[in-house]
Formats: structure tokens, C-alpha cells, sequence
């Protein structure tokens, strides 16, 4: 992937993995996150995990897909649209996958499932919508 | 319904949370049927490469589809349940100190639904959405 976490310009992914105590890795299409639980992500119903960290989490693993097969000098300008339906509590070590739906001029689009890291349920889906920023196009001679 | 919240006490329990502190999040307002906070910029959601200020933003919004509804609810026939759905859309890019504000547009029986704005400094709607939140019937919905 094209994330690299030691250029300044991505301090703050950097610092939110660090918040969320989240690891990244590529898979195919997209990228796996995986959060331990901590007291920063605790604070649902019944001790499970924050729902709007996982909100986060899934725009979080949206970008970075996203950002996984942008070209070279493309970049996201900021989130257009996230949505997810939260279908059971995340208790312990929660696990996304983001998929890359479409890369279009203007928008591109990924998709999120959340799932609990030791029993694979489903905690959670997502979609993530992003506006992309392209260098400008050079005029023909 | 349930009592007015405490606001000191709720801002002062809000002030503690780790996660809020990790996300700039502040509790800000909360009343009857909405709860509103302040986002601020912090190493965790400060601009880089384009926006990722809209994270805490999402975070806060969920926060305040859940204290928008605990304020709705009869706390001794109904408790909370968790989010159920959630969706922001935003306008224009996020940056600088946002308010991020829940309202109750509806309430049945089992479900609490939320309209959610976002404005910017200068009092902006940059985003908004709609949550709904599920509730529990402490006798099982019997009655």
C-alpha cells in the first residue's frame, strides 16, 4: 500500500492508529485493520466497544483502502458520505476489511465490514464515499 | 421522559473520557430530546493529506444519537440498546472547531431516530444525517 506512516503529512492517520491502537495491513483489493480494546475504544452499551469509535474505525479503514490504489498524486480531499448499520455488540479485538467498490474522476467508494477478532460475527457494515483531489491537467501544446 | 440531564455533571464525566481526549472531543449542550459537542483539531484529527477531522466528527455524532435518546427515555421501563444506523453526508470539507448536534425527530417504542447536523466556526451546516438508535423495553415490551 501507498500509506507510509513515516511522511508528516500523514501524522494525523498516524496518531489516530495510535489512539484506536490499530494495525494496518493489505489485503487483496483493500486492507485489513485490527483494534485491541482499550480504555480509549471502550464506552458502549454493557462495556462493549464505543459505537462512534467504530464509526470512526470504519471511515478510518475506508481511507485507507481508498488511499491503497489512488495514482500518484491523487489524494482524498475529505470523506463524502459514511453510513454503516451497527448489527451486534463489538466486545473484545474488532477487525475491518475495506474493499474498494469503484476510483471514479471525482469520488471513489469503499466498502466495510467490522467483525469481532476471535469469533468472526459481524458487528458492523459500512460504506465510505470520498471526494479525491487530483493535480491539475496540463494544458495541450 | 426522563429528567433533564445535569449538564455540569455530564460535561464534567464527558471531560474524563479517554476516547474524547484522544479525539478533541468536548461535550458542549444537552437538553431535552438533544445533546450537542465541540470537536477540536488535534494531532488525531488535524489536517494532512486532505481532511480526517471528519473521524472525531463521526465519532461525536454517534455520541450524540445515544445522550439525545438517554434523554428520551423512562428510566424505569426503558434502557439503552446501542446504535442501530447512522449516516453523515458532508457538504463541505471539515476543518477548524465543529459543533456537532443530535436531535430527537421521532421516538416509538423501540426506536429513537436522530437528526444530526455538523456546522463549522462560523456556524455553517457542513454536514448532516440521520441515526437511530434502539431502546430497550425493560419488561420485554409485554405491556
Amino acid at each position: 500500500m501507498t500509506l507510509d506512516l513515516a511522511d508528516p503529512a500523514e501524522l494525523p492517520l498516524r496518531a489516530l492508529l495510535e489512539a484506536f491502537a490499530t494495525t494496518v495491513a493489505p489485503i487483496e483489493g483493500g486492507v485489513r485493520l485490527v483494534m485491541e480494546r482499550t480504555d480509549v475504544t471502550v464506552g458502549g452499551v454493557r462495556n462493549g466497544i464505543n459505537g462512534g469509535v467504530l464509526g470512526a474505525f470504519v471511515e478510518l479503514a475506508g481511507h485507507l483502502a481508498l488511499r491503497a490504489v489512488l495514482e500518484d498524486g491523487v489524494h482524498i480531499e475529505r470523506t463524502q458520505e459514511v453510513g454503516l448499520s451497527f448489527l451486534s455488540a463489538a466486545r473484545s479485538q474488532t477487525v475491518a476489511e475495506a474493499r474498494v467498490l469503484r476510483v471514479g474522476g471525482r469520488l471513489a467508494v469503499a466498502e466495510v465490514e467490522v467483525r469481532d477478532g476471535e469469533s468472526g460475527t459481524l458487528n458492523a457494515a459500512g460504506r465510505v464515499t470520498c471526494v479525491l483531489a487530483r493535480p491539475p491537467r496540463e494544458e495541450a501544446s | 421522559m426522563a429528567p433533564p440531564p445535569d449538564r455540569t455533571l455530564w460535561m464534567r464525566q464527558g471531560e474524563r473520557r479517554p476516547l474524547y481526549r484522544a479525539l478533541g472531543i468536548r461535550p458542549d449542550d444537552i437538553g431535552e430530546g438533544y445533546a450537542q459537542f465541540i470537536v477540536e483539531p488535534t494531532d488525531a484529527s488535524a489536517d494532512g493529506r486532505g481532511s480526517v477531522l471528519s473521524f472525531a466528527a463521526t465519532t461525536a455524532a454517534d455520541q450524540c444519537i445515544l445522550d439525545a435518546t438517554v434523554t428520551t427515555l423512562d428510566r424505569e421501563r426503558e434502557e439503552t440498546n446501542g446504535t442501530a444506523e447512522m449516516n453523515l453526508t458532508y457538504l463541505e470539507t471539515p476543518s477548524g472547531v465543529l459543533t456537532v448536534r443530535g436531535e430527537v425527530a421521532g421516538r416509538g417504542r423501540n426506536l429513537s431516530i436522530v437528526d444530526l447536523t455538523v456546522r463549522n466556526g462560523s456556524g455553517v451546516v457542513i454536514a448532516f444525517g440521520r441515526g437511530s438508535y434502539a431502546v430497550r423495553q425493560l419488561d420485554g415490551g409485554r405491556s
